[in-house]
């Protein structure tokens, strides 16, 4: 942006200001758009659009000026009507964007907006008497339509006398006031019509319109100069002239009658146009528009100082480095026995008060993380105009602080995130509605605070992912891994999912390299969300210190899930696994996978287990050594082409820890474990029964880390499972319906290992074709979601052939909703099992109940 | 004639100016980090900063019968870098002109007294290792 003499840092200041207003302004006006707003929601909008005028004015930029004051203007009246009508916000925001723009480098006129706004306030004016009537709860004037028309148009002429619409002024209590007689057509508004002759109401007029006010015949019809949509006013109009809306007073406003002069003023009106209309009289001495009401307050509330980003960064790093000091010489300290306890006294305190230097450091360098929300519910807004979506979105938690770095950087991957979210999540209403949905989307962005990490979720409420995608995320093991990978966008460009991958990779690598987690999940035709998981301060980073082969790594806790003793372990193709909870986990050397020289794992190591992109692994290392907050120390550009690492931290001993990116450890496992027949899939393993074992194989490590204890018994469920109902169960012939490859094969396995003889179709009409061609086939296992033919239809179908109508129906899925069980037991479904953490014994079970063994 | 930091890398004698030298350390406790090029043995904690120490001995191709036990704190344009060596011999002035040496990771060579110096190209040495500046 230009400016003909303004010092560069008061231009910042300035622009910096002024963005945040419009920030601020923007949030308010989306939430006007859908319904009335508090009164000092709307006095908030006043005051940024009078400050931002105030400032531009300052600052010589004459242009923002009259478009803020046009805007100020507008929501002055509205102001003292204590409302802002919903279809006011569509115009202002108009003007918010262009200064927007503007601030931003720009140079677009703003002529047309500024005649908009004004031609919408000339129109809001026309019948505030008739607003505050119907918000007193006073009679309401005959004809008009509903309270809510914020007196759009009102019929002013059921107001008789009610000559002065200085805004605000209850016409109830003011009858007659200023009234110049009958000289003119005795309303305000009637002015302003008249005035304004074939000029049409501009926007105000397709809103008043819209509200149904019964509007006497003897106002020109108010012809809507343009659409909601198009923004380019075909005729511009008055321009009122703010100050007495500023005072409810009730006394009668010479001022305001003035308002409804001066339609029809050509564009280019930037200064407020006080031209009194001879016919209202008193209103001719309607002076320049007040800087502000007397008494309110400037700003009260915005007390802060600017200092530069660096300096703060100065000091983060100044206080990081004095703990270690600190630390340093705890140890040197901790190593001569018998402290006088005045010394120990005197540390604890100076440990107690570099904890609260450092908090409230890392408190300067956190942001809110609505720092960077505020512009997006209008982008959203926007973005789901133009390609014919509607869609609500919310902000959960937008108080949840991050650090500043961070948040910055995961402006654009957001943005991305929730672009995807309108462009291929939120189906047209249309579609929607077909699929029993709102016609209007919803997505929400949330962050959640979760244990010294911030969780950032964006999810919606669309059409998700294709089953193909999710059938061969289960088979890679991941969605996130599927979505993210390179050159997937291009492989669905024949679907309508087309780019929903598009920049996952990026976003991805970007959280991995913050230390963070990247997860993604997704309901076919239900919506899919996006998890984020990062380290709340970049800096000070919270990680696991642990040793291997001599050496410290720390490990980010984000990506730690917990930590457990590798005790009883099952190999299978040369490949170790332990059972955590049901869950087949690949065991790994943490020295092999990142590459380090150690000597053989100790008996029973301990192992953190680690999870990123929806895979797990267990990471053995020799020993544990504590939680600690770290500070961040790049590797520096020699080592910056090896990758696997955050970076390094310092230690109390002066010794150096590695900081390993636990996403690093898992591609790294994977990519030496490719060689194989196939990906580990986790499921893999569970296939393979073995022998009993004690229980108690596993311990946690007690620490702070672990989320969950890995509980002997939960473990040991897993294998006892197999080996038994082999003995007990009589077999049967059950067809398994399963579109996943994998999910079928483990089943067969399952039911197999149990003695039974299995039959399996990929999806229902191939079951209904085995069900004809095979022969004594007693009990069908059906997934709920397939292609072709689902399992609700499947079972609809048996149900309906006479030959099987009893034929028992166990589904198995992961929609463990009431809802879906009702679908699914009206449909004639015998029961449910859920597919999350399979359990094969419970499939048995039920079975076995329903053979009736 | 210009000022040189003359040193041993096993009992090959080298030279590199002093400007490029910040200080002279003992090679400390060097973190190795896995993954990273063989002529990197790893990381140092230098007064709090993490400085990468290159293994002078195995980038240059010499033979080391003994570990490396001093280091010299180097820096070319904004990367440091620290080289590990066996010995400072000595810090003063050589003259200038070098023979041109076949390698890309030496300015050159002269003579000193019967002994061959070879005088140490810092900002090719770290490009071989690392990002160009």
């Amino acid at each position: 942006m230009t400016t003909p003499d303004a010092d560069a840092e008061l231009l910042q200041l300035f622009q910096d200001e002024t963005t945040e207003r419009l920030d601020d302004m923007d949030a308010a006006l989306l939430a006007a758009e859908t319904g009335n707003v508090p009164p000092d929601t709307v006095d908030a909008l006043f005051r940024n659009a009078h400050t931002i005028k105030g400032a531009a004015g300052i600052m010589g930029f004459s242009d923002i000026a009259a478009l803020a004051h046009a805007a100020e203007d507008i929501l002055a009246l509205a102001r003292s009507q204590r409302s802002l009508h919903p279809d006011l916000a569509a115009p202002l925001l108009r003007a918010t964007a262009a200064l927007r723009a503007r601030v931003d480098g720009a140079a677009e006129p703003f002529d047309l907006l500024i005649a908009e706004l004004k031609a919408s306030r000339a129109a809001l004016e026309a019948g505030p008497g008739a607003t505050a009537e119907a918000a007193d709860g006073g009679p309401e004037p005959a004809g008009t339509g509903t309270g809510k028309a914020a007196g759009a148009g009102a019929p002013s002429g059921a107001v008789p006398g009610a000559g002065t619409p200085s805004g605000g002024t209850p016409s109830g209590e003011t009858p007659g006031a200023g009234t110049p007689g009958g000289a003119t057509s005795g309303t305000g508004a009637g002015n302003a019509a008249e005035a304004a002759g074939p000029v049409p109401l501009a926007t105000a007029g397709s809103w008043a319109a819209r509200a149904g006010t019964g509007r006497p015949a003897s106002l020109p019809q108010p012809r809507p100069a343009f659409g909601p949509d198009n923004g380019e006013p075909a005729v511009p109009a008055a321009a009122p002239p703010p100050a007495a809306s500023e005072q409810p007073a009730p006394a009668p406003e010479p001022a305001a009658g003035a308002a409804a002069s001066a339609a029809a003023i050509p564009v280019a009106a930037a200064q407020p146009v006080a031209t009194a209309q001879p016919a209202a009289g008193p209103a001719a001495a309607a002076g320049p528009p007040p800087a502000a009401p007397p008494g309110r307050p400037q700003d009260a509330g915005r007390r802060s100082v600017r200092v530069p980003a660096e300096k703060i960064d100065h000091l983060l790093d100044l206080v990081g480095e004095v703990m270690q000091d600190r630390r340093r010489l705890a140890h040197a300290l901790g190593a001569a026995d018998g402290l006088p306890t005045d010394a120990a006294d005197e540390l604890s305190a100076g440990e107690r008060m570099l904890d609260e230097l450092k908090d409230s450091a890392v408190g300067m360098r956190t942001l809110p993380v609505s720092m960077i929300t505020g512009p997006l519910p209008r982008a959203i807004r926007d973005l789901a105009r133009t390609i014919g979506r509607e869609v609500e979105f919310t902000v959960v938690g937008a108080d949840t602080e991050l650090d500043r770095v961070i948040l910055e950087s995961l402006s654009e991957p957001l943005t991305h995130l929730l672009r995807n979210s309108v462009i291929h999540g939120i189906e047209p209403p249309g579609e929607r509605e077909q699929a029993g949905k709102p016609a209007r989307g919803h997505i929400e962005l949330r962050a959640v605070p979760r244990g010294g990490l911030v969780e950032i979720t964006v999810c919606d409420d669309g059409r998700g992912v294709s089953p193909e995608i999710m059938e061969e995320a289960r088979q890679e093991g991941s969605l996130a891994d599927v979505l993210s990978r390179a050159g997937f966008s291009t492989a669905g460009e024949v679907t309508d999912l087309a780019g929903r991958g598009v920049g996952l990779d990026a976003v991805k690598a970007h959280v991995h390299s913050l230390g963070g987690r990247f997860e993604v999940t997704s309901e076919p035709g239900h919506g899919m969300a996006v998890s984020l998981l990062l380290p709340v301060a970049l800096a000070l980073l919270k990680v696991l210190l642990i040793q291997r082969g001599g050496a410290v790594y720390g490990l980010p806790i984000a990506g730690v899930e917990e930590v457990v003793t590798v005790d009883a372990t099952t190999t299978l193709q040369g490949r170790v696994s332990l059972d955590l909870r049901g869950r087949s986990l690949p065991v790994v050397d943490l020295a092999a996978v990142i590459g380090a020289d150690a000597p053989p794992l100790p008996a029973k190591p301990p192992a953190l287990v680690l999870t990123a992109d929806g895979r797990w692994l267990a990471a053995a290392c020799d020993g544990l050594l504590g939680e600690e907050e770290v500070v961040v120390k790049p590797l520096g550009p020699l080592l910056a082409g090896v990758s696997g690492y955050l970076g390094a931290a310092i230690l109390g001993d002066g010794g150096i820890a590695l900081l390993v990116e636990p996403g690093a450890l898992i591609r790294g496992h994977r990519r030496a474990a490719r060689g194989g027949l196939s990906a580990p899939a986790p499921a893999r393993t569970v296939t393979v029964s073995r022998p009993e074992r004690d229980g108690g194989s596993m311990a946690t490590a007690g620490g702070s880390v672990a989320t969950a204890a890995a509980d002997g018994p939960a473990v040991s469920g897993g294998p006892a499972v197999a080996a038994p109902p082999r003995a007990t169960t009589e077999p049967a012939k059950i067809l398994v319906v399963e579109d996943s490859f994998i999910v079928r094969e483990l089943q067969r396995c399952v039911l197999e290992s149990a003695g039974h003889e299995v039959v399996t179709a990929s999806d229902g009409r191939e079951a209904l074709d085995a069900l004809s061609k095979e022969e004594g086939i007693e009990l069908v296992v059906t997934d709920l979601e397939m292609p072709r033919l689902g399992g609700l239809d499947l079972t609809r179908a048996i149900r309906a052939d006479e030959a099987r109508s009893s034929l028992p129906v166990v589904m198995v899925t992961s929609r463990g909703s009431e809802e879906d069980r009702r679908r699914g037991m009206e449909a004639g479904v015998d029961a449910y099992i859920d597919k999350q953490g399979f359990q094969q014994s419970a499939l048995l079970a039920t079975i076995d109940q329903l053979l009736g063994r | 004639m210009n000022a040189y930091v003359r040193f041993r890398v096993a009992d090959e004698a080298y030279a590199i100016s002093v400007q490029s030298v910040l200080e002279v350390a003992g090679l400390g406790e060097v973190t190795p980090v896995p993954g990273s090029p063989i002529q990197i043995l790893g990381v140092r904690n230098l007064r709090g900063k993490i400085l990468p120490v290159i293994d002078l001995a195995a980038l240059l191709g010499t033979r080391r019968a003994r570990p490396a036990a001093r280091l010299l704190v180097t820096e070319s344009d904004g990367r440091h870098a620290g080289l590990a060596i066996d010995e400072v011999t000595e810090v003063g002035e050589l003259a200038d002109p070098v023979e041109e040496g076949e390698s890309a990771l030496l300015l050159g060579t002269m003579l000193d007294d019967g002994d061959l110096i070879g005088v140490l190209n810092l900002p090719a040495v770290l490009d071989a290792l690392g990002v160009p500046a």
